[in-house]
């Protein structure tokens, strides 16, 4: 069975490609346009790994993740944070909140594939 | 009002815009060179309008502050002049009119991210389906299987040509033997001539006992009746002799028939063996040719589908320029926004009579540049024109 994999991001053509690469190599996906809307699709359901942009309107990505730590259900969820922030302070923000690695846009499809691989639940 | 803080805002605004229109005019040229065709067609023609907006709205905010307004330090000059009116008017149509080309790029990148989903989709499609119904000629596959049947067949195909040349070889062993039965149809021909001869000599022998036995008188009667009987067993002997003759004969003509029908099938056999390995030899060379020329058509084949999937991932990379540009056309419409919201305060302060409020710039600068997400934003803000993305980086674990 395929494993499941959240995409947060308000940007359409981001969770597009996102979509399409993580598709290409046999993952199913939820999307979700920000923090808020993610929230909402932690409603039980098996998530193998999260991967989230972290500026975004309503909820962004580094309050989402620490939201998502405190349900128990997705506590030991990996997180990879995509975005085009590179600061080293939203590094450690993100690392804080609980996010296991942090990739800055634009990604080249196969490091995504080789770190979604290296941290997704089995 | 400030002016000189306005120019600086409105300066850096510029900058900022005319970096996102240049970026669009890099999706322009990437949407010409993957060539989709709608899409390519209408990024080409935005990216050209965004330059230009963005050129001549750096260059009319320049040439306006340099060439009057920012000469004016006096709020009321520059009311009466109209700035204020005129950016209360304006910026709320530059923030519209970014929106616009903000939206329909992102409505457009992801049809064309749509677009080459699919072409990935179906090219992996056609790769499989390819490898099914090629067993895998590639040599990275199973073109090594394919050359290992080929040569099994080779060799399965040389045991029955073997086998076939034993049979041939076992008929014509049965040919020496059936010339050999001829030489012992010639001993039964003697024979059965040594049997018509003797059966002559008896009935001979026979008659000159008759004859003997009559000179004895009564006394040679029943030697007579003897004699008569040998007489008659010889001829009988004779008859037989001339039928086992005439048997002989028959057997030696089916003997010689057989051998010549054996002699003709053994010739023609041989002909059909050497035709069969020139045939077989052929079929084989020809076979080999065909799977050496889709073994290669194959690994060409896989080569260029993973050039073209190597491309289409190029196009991923590159369509994910659109989420930075947005990011810097949001910001800049953030800010144009809280200018306008500045430009409107004071022009309702202006109006009620009371004094206007001045515009702190380093702390509106400072503010501007606490949001900035992407590198291009800081180099913008600094002075320096930043065009380019940053490279796809590497990934950082925690």
């Amino acid at each position: 069975m395929a494993k499941t994999i959240l995409i947060v991001d308000d940007s359409a053509s981001v969770r597009q490609v996102v979509g399409l690469t993580l598709r290409g190599a046999g993952y199913e996906v939820v999307a979700a346009e920000d923090g808020r809307d993610a929230l909402s699709k932690l409603d039980g359901r098996k998530l193998h790994l999260v991967i989230s942009d972290v500026n975004m309107p309503n909820m962004d990505g580094i309050s989402f993740v620490r939201e998502m730590k405190t349900r128990p259900a997705y506590k030991f969820t990996p997180v990879i944070m995509l975005t085009t922030e590179g600061s080293e302070a939203k590094k450690r923000d993100g690392q804080a909140a609980g996010a296991k690695a942090w990739v800055v846009k634009p990604f080249l499809p196969a490091q995504m594939l080789d770190a979604v691989s290296k941290l997704i639940l089995p | 009002m400030n002016l000189r803080g306005l120019k600086l805002v409105a300066l850096s605004a510029a900058g900022q815009v005319w970096a996102v229109c240049a970026g669009l005019g890099l999706f322009g040229a990437v949407a010409v060179l993957t060539g989709t065709a709608g899409s390519m067609v209408w990024a080409a023609m935005l990216g050209l309008a965004g330059i230009l907006a963005g050129s001549l709205l750096a260059y009319r905010l320049q040439r306006g502050f340099k060439g009057g307004y920012c000469q004016q330090d006096e709020p009321a000059e520059a009311g009466q002049l109209g700035l204020d009116a005129l950016c209360g008017e304006v910026l709320p149509i530059w923030n519209r009119q970014i929106e616009t080309a903000r939206s329909q790029t992102e409505t457009s990148l992801v049809d064309l991210s749509m677009c080459f989903g699919d072409i990935s989709e179906r090219l992996e499609a056609a790769l499989g389906l390819y490898r099914n119904s090629t067993g895998n000629l590639s040599s990275q596959g199973g073109g090594a299987d394919v050359m290992v049947m080929l040569e099994k067949g080779q060799n399965d195909l040389s045991a029955m040509l073997s086998s076939l040349q034993a049979g041939i070889k076992a008929k014509e062993a049965m040919l020496e033997r059936i010339r050999e039965m001829n030489s012992f149809v010639d001993e039964l021909k003697s024979m059965a001539g040594s049997v018509s001869a003797l059966a002559s000599q008896i009935n001979l022998v026979a008659l000159n006992a008759a004859i003997e036995s009559a000179w004895a008188g009564e006394a040679g009667r029943g030697f007579a009746v003897i004699a008569e009987e040998i007489r008659r067993l010889s001829k009988q002997s004779g008859e037989t002799g001339k039928q086992i003759r005439l048997r002989v004969d028959g057997v030696t003509q089916a003997i010689e028939g057989a051998v010549q029908i054996a002699e003709h099938y053994a010739d023609q056999d041989a002909r059909t063996m050497q035709s069969s390995e020139e045939l077989i030899g052929g079929v084989l060379k020809v076979f080999r040719g065909s799977v050496e020329q889709l073994t290669d058509a194959a690994t060409q084949f896989q080569h260029e589908g993973q050039a073209v999937q190597e491309q289409v991932s190029g196009v991923i990379v590159a369509l994910q320029f659109q989420d930075r540009v947005s990011q810097i056309m949001r910001h800049v419409m953030d800010d144009m926004a809280r200018l306008e919201s500045v430009i409107g305060e004071n022009r309702e302060r202006h109006a009620g009579g009371e004094p206007l409020q001045p515009i702190d710039v380093k702390a509106w600068l400072e503010q501007l540049s606490s949001n900035y997400t992407t590198l291009e934003q800081v180099d913008n803000h600094q002075g320096k024109q930043s065009n380019t993305p940053g490279n796809a980086t590497e990934i950082t674990f925690f």
